[in-house]
């Protein structure tokens, strides 16, 4: 075919040829694509690998343990003694269930509101310079350690909460938690709050305003209500947010490991009991598969809390892909 | 949390920023652009007959570079080409002409295996290169695709210099064996490509620094680096200007001189100017591709064979 | 939205709809200040609480009296192979399994329940990780209790944050010079090792420095795997191996529920020294985002 003579070159095959044979360095390639591969499908083994080992290490207590599947769902206590003796053991996931339930509660209450106005500031009215420097805010936020957020609590919120509404174990209770734990959500909540409004076409606003709505208007019965999606996927993964978060509830929450019947009594929530648990439980006791097990449940509220939220942003990205 | 982390990473080599810098042309290209401008050579006819006249060349028609057999395109459910027959001869430009939509890139896309990229795209028939069916599984897609180089649509230089623009090619192939051959790869490319005079100064300025058609001309460079014995070409101008243009078609008739160019294009006087062949497709209702005619440029355009042809190169749709 | 005609014509209703635009707007901008507040409260009060603990010797000596006088010296040394060892670990994977995403893996079902995986393992809260460490790394792997037990748990968490932001960095990258290199008979892996990667690169650098900054502040599943507080140790890289975990989110959370007799200002000493690790890298990539941004929209235009 039309080649030039080579001779500044390695030699030269012709297509045929070089078609058909091995590139070099294609078994090296190969390997490094073999691992590409597999790094990819490692997630998935992790995500499965979470789910069976936490499961594994919780059923113990009721197959190995005898202790029985009805006591721990039903139980109104979690007291995270170290024992071997499945008749001593008292403990029961409703209070750190229900515990987690307020507080989640009261989470949601403060950093939904707070979230979708920041969300509507940033997104409809702020100029994008401002947009910039507030999402940039909202990330630095997120940043902080939340052990930083409940020993600033500790020291600044409690004690008022103390004085004031004498909550609590001294000021520690499910409120004062959640309301710190809401400044941990709220950024998860603006930024996948903003996407949504941002992710409306412009020419739905410009029908509102041909129709004489005003900005507010627009934003109120016309982008809101396109957005809706994404805005129950953020409150959703705001509230996943929320069921996860250890250390604040852990230092703030005060400790009571029964049933709370109002969010302003002293809780324990399903983190702040294995993290309060898990330190010194023995291998050979009930407490330890009984904190897996409460691990595994959070793990699979959580997901279930993901997935729905994710299925939700599905259909908002169908909907303005076209 | 997945959303808190998504960077707002935008970065777009192919959408460089476009400098101020235009192509120069030549006494004699201005000429001819001044001529073209003021309606001159509209005609498809009279291009053809221009061109023509210029050197009349049809490749050597007992030398097949390229030999479609009832070739076809799907893309999942959807046939893009259907039943395409014909060969493409050596050293010699071929032209894919036809409305938008009637295939013609996703046909050239076929030649260098391109396709495999796009999920869901299969091939079915045959397309022979060399004597070697190109859709076989023994073949190595990307062995091909050093024989049959590929000029886009839009410049996409590497977000490199110039010089390096060129080396990537032999350096990742392994083809310039010194320092010294490497210099001789790149000035020789460079000139082939009618662009060393215009960089030799500056070949580690960034590749994007240069005007767009200076990029077309350094991604023809890039490919010459690699020695194909195919260079397709797809709608190598439709994103320059009419200067930068001209100097691309200049090129290719240069270029035809030791390769097998395939071009498409959406332009019938461009075609009518640089091609030997061309192939008219069009696309029916179901937007499925066809080869209407196949032709020698000159009897295309003065003669077409088909009806379609005649309809398309006299304007009446398309 | 039929009556839109009439609040033309009718100039008192028109004036009351524009002033309840103006409270809601005003209503926006304090619930975003209320939001952006605890950063400037965090930071202030660890400033003012904190500084006067901050010394050469608190920074840079080891431990003496249970903690009580001299530094944090061996906390501040094992910190740092911590996340060491957290970018040596999750990097190379998360990275892989963004490029798998991203340049191999085609649409279909099996990307889209690896896309659906890596959210949920966004999601997964810390101290569920925590679990899975101890029962992967201890029970199962037969670790000791250790540095590298507690690095190889938060490596795992911060994987999802990685192979999310170089998935998104790979992707932005223009299919045009990927084909380009594809083009001539450059391989796909090569073309990712060097076209694709080095133009993602300031991105995937972007996401590894948050997740740094994540790992760092990381507490509850340090907790849960098990470290120790300050405590005068041999600093070899050995340590990862042979010694106890102590990092510095660990070492404040003790010093918080255990510290009766320990000096407040140490607490909140170590509190800064924690606020000042993990804003430094979150900044840092901040920053990097913006030029990143910048450089961005200067091509574009």
């Amino acid at each position: 075919m039309a080649v030039a003579p080579t001779t500044d070159q390695a030699p030269r095959r012709s297509l045929a040829e070089s078609v058909r044979r091995r590139r070099t360095g294609a078994v090296w390639e190969g390997i490094v694509e073999a691992v590409i591969y597999a790094t990819g499908l490692l997630t998935i083994l992790l995500l499965i690998g979470i789910l069976l080992l936490l499961g594994q290490q919780g059923l113990r207590l009721f197959f190995e343990m005898d202790y029985p599947v009805g006591r721990f769902f039903t139980f109104g206590n979690a007291i995270t003694e170290n024992t071997s003796d499945p008749e001593k053991f008292r403990f029961g996931i409703m209070a750190p269930l229900i515990a987690t339930g307020w507080v989640t509660l009261v989470t949601l209450v403060i950093a939904v509101p707070l979230g979708l106005a920041t969300a509507v500031y940033i997104s409809e009215i702020a100029p994008p310079r401002v947009r910039l420097y507030i999402k940039s805010g909202a990330e630095l936020l997120a940043g902080v350690p939340t052990v930083l957020f409940g020993f600033v609590g500790l020291f600044l919120l409690v004690p008022i909460v103390r004085e004031t509404f004498g909550w609590g174990a001294g000021g520690m209770s499910g409120m004062t938690a959640g309301i710190v734990v809401a400044f941990i959500a709220v950024p998860l909540i603006i930024s996948i709050a903003d996407d949504a409004l941002q992710a409306v076409p412009v020419d739905f606003k410009e029908n509102a305003y041909a129709l004489g709505c005003n900005q507010l208007q627009a934003i109120w019965f016309v982008i809101m209500p396109a957005a809706i999606s994404g805005i129950t996927a953020a409150v959703m993964l705001g509230m996943a947010r929320a069921i996860g978060e250890t250390m604040t509830v852990l230092i703030l929450g005060g400790g009571n490991s029964s049933i709370p019947e109002l969010p302003t009594e002293s809780m324990r929530t399903m983190t702040a009991t294995i993290a309060s648990g898990f330190g010194n439980a023995s291998a050979y006791s009930l407490l330890r598969p009984a904190l897996f097990m409460t691990g595994a449940v959070l793990f699979l509220i959580t997901m279930f809390t993901t997935i729905i939220a994710d299925l939700v942003l599905d259909r908002q990205r169908k909907r303005f892909s076209r | 949390m997945t959303n808190d982390i998504r960077t707002e990473v935008r970065i777009d080599a192919g959408a460089e920023r476009e400098t101020p810098v235009t192509d120069t042309p030549t006494e004699e290209q201005l000429e001819r652009l001044e001529h073209r401008m003021a309606g001159g050579g509209v005609d498809v006819k009279s291009t053809v007959a221009a061109a023509a006249a210029g050197s009349p060349r049809r490749g050597d028609t007992n030398a097949i570079a390229l030999s479609l057999e009832d070739a076809g395109v799907w893309y999942g459910q959807h046939q893009a080409v259907q039943g395409v027959t014909f060969d493409i001869y050596q050293r010699a430009t071929t032209a894919l002409i036809g409305p938008s939509g009637c295939g013609k890139s996703t046909l050239l896309r076929c030649f260098n295996r391109m396709n495999d990229l796009i999920p869901g795209a299969r091939v079915t028939g045959k397309i022979t290169i060399d004597g070697v069916d190109i859709m076989g599984k023994d073949v190595d897609a990307v062995q091909l695709r050093r024989h049959v180089g590929m000029v886009f649509q839009k410049p996409n230089p590497f977000p490199m210099s110039i010089k390096e623009n060129i080396a990537f090619g032999p350096k990742r192939l392994g083809l310039a064996k010194s320092k010294s051959q490497m210099e001789e790869v790149i000035e020789r490319s460079l000139r082939d490509a009618a662009l060393w005079d215009e960089v030799k100064d500056k070949l580690d300025e960034p590749g994007t620094s240069l005007s767009g058609g200076q990029q077309q001309r350094l991604c023809i460079a890039r490919v010459l680096a690699v020695k194909p014995d195919i260079i397709l070409m797809d709608e190598p101008c439709s994103a320059l200007d009419p200067i930068a243009t001209l100097k691309i078609e200049d090129l290719m008739r240069t270029l035809a001189k030791d390769y097998t160019i395939v071009v498409v294009t959406h332009n019938m006087q461009q075609a009518a100017r640089v091609s030997d062949w061309t192939a008219f497709l069009l696309a029916g209702e179901e937007r499925t591709g066809r080869l209407i005619e196949y032709s020698p440029t000159e009897q295309l355009f003065t003669n077409p064979r088909d009806k379609r042809t005649e309809d398309y190169i006299t304007g009446r749709f398309g | 939205m039929s009556a839109a005609s009439s609040w033309v014509r009718t100039p008192p209703e028109g004036r009351r709809k524009d002033l309840y635009q103006r409270i809601v707007f005003a209503l926006t901008l304090v619930a975003t200040l209320i939001v952006l507040a605890p950063i400037v409260i965090v930071s202030a009060y660890v400033l003012r609480e904190g500084a006067s603990a901050i010394t050469w010797e608190f920074l840079t000596d080891p431990p003496r009296r249970d903690g009580a006088e001299g530094g944090i010296w061996p906390v501040i040394v094992l910190t740092a192979y911590s996340l060491l060892l957290v970018v040596l670990m999750a990097v190379p994977l998360g990275v892989g399994a963004a490029v798998f995403l991203s340049e191999y893996a085609r649409p279909g079902r099996l990307l889209r329940l690896i896309n659906l995986t890596i959210i949920n393992l966004a999601g997964v809260p810390s101290i569920v990780y925590g679990l899975f460490g101890a029962a992967f790394f201890l029970d199962i792997l037969g670790g000791q209790k250790s540095l590298w037990v507690v690095s190889a748990t938060l490596a795992l968490q911060a994987l999802a944050i990685i192979i999310t932001s170089a998935r998104e960095s790979l992707l932005a990258v223009s299919r045009g010079v990927r084909e380009g290199s594809l083009a001539l008979g450059v391989s796909r892996l090569r073309t990712t090792f060097f076209i694709t990667l080095p133009q993602a690169l300031p991105g995937i650098i972007t996401g590894v420095l948050l997740a740094i900054s994540r790992a760092a502040g990381e507490t509850a599943p340090v907790i849960v795997v098990g470290a120790i507080m300050a405590k005068n140790v041999s600093l070899s890289p050995a340590a990862v191996i042979n010694e106890r975990a102590q990092v510095l989110s660990f070492e404040l959370y003790g010093r918080i529920i255990e510290g009766i007799g320990y000096p407040e200002d140490r607490k909140w000493g170590i509190a800064l020294v924690l606020l000042a690790v993990v804003l430094l890298f979150n900044l840092s990539a901040l920053f990097l985002r913006w030029r990143i941004s910048r450089l961005g929209s200067v091509r574009r235009n």
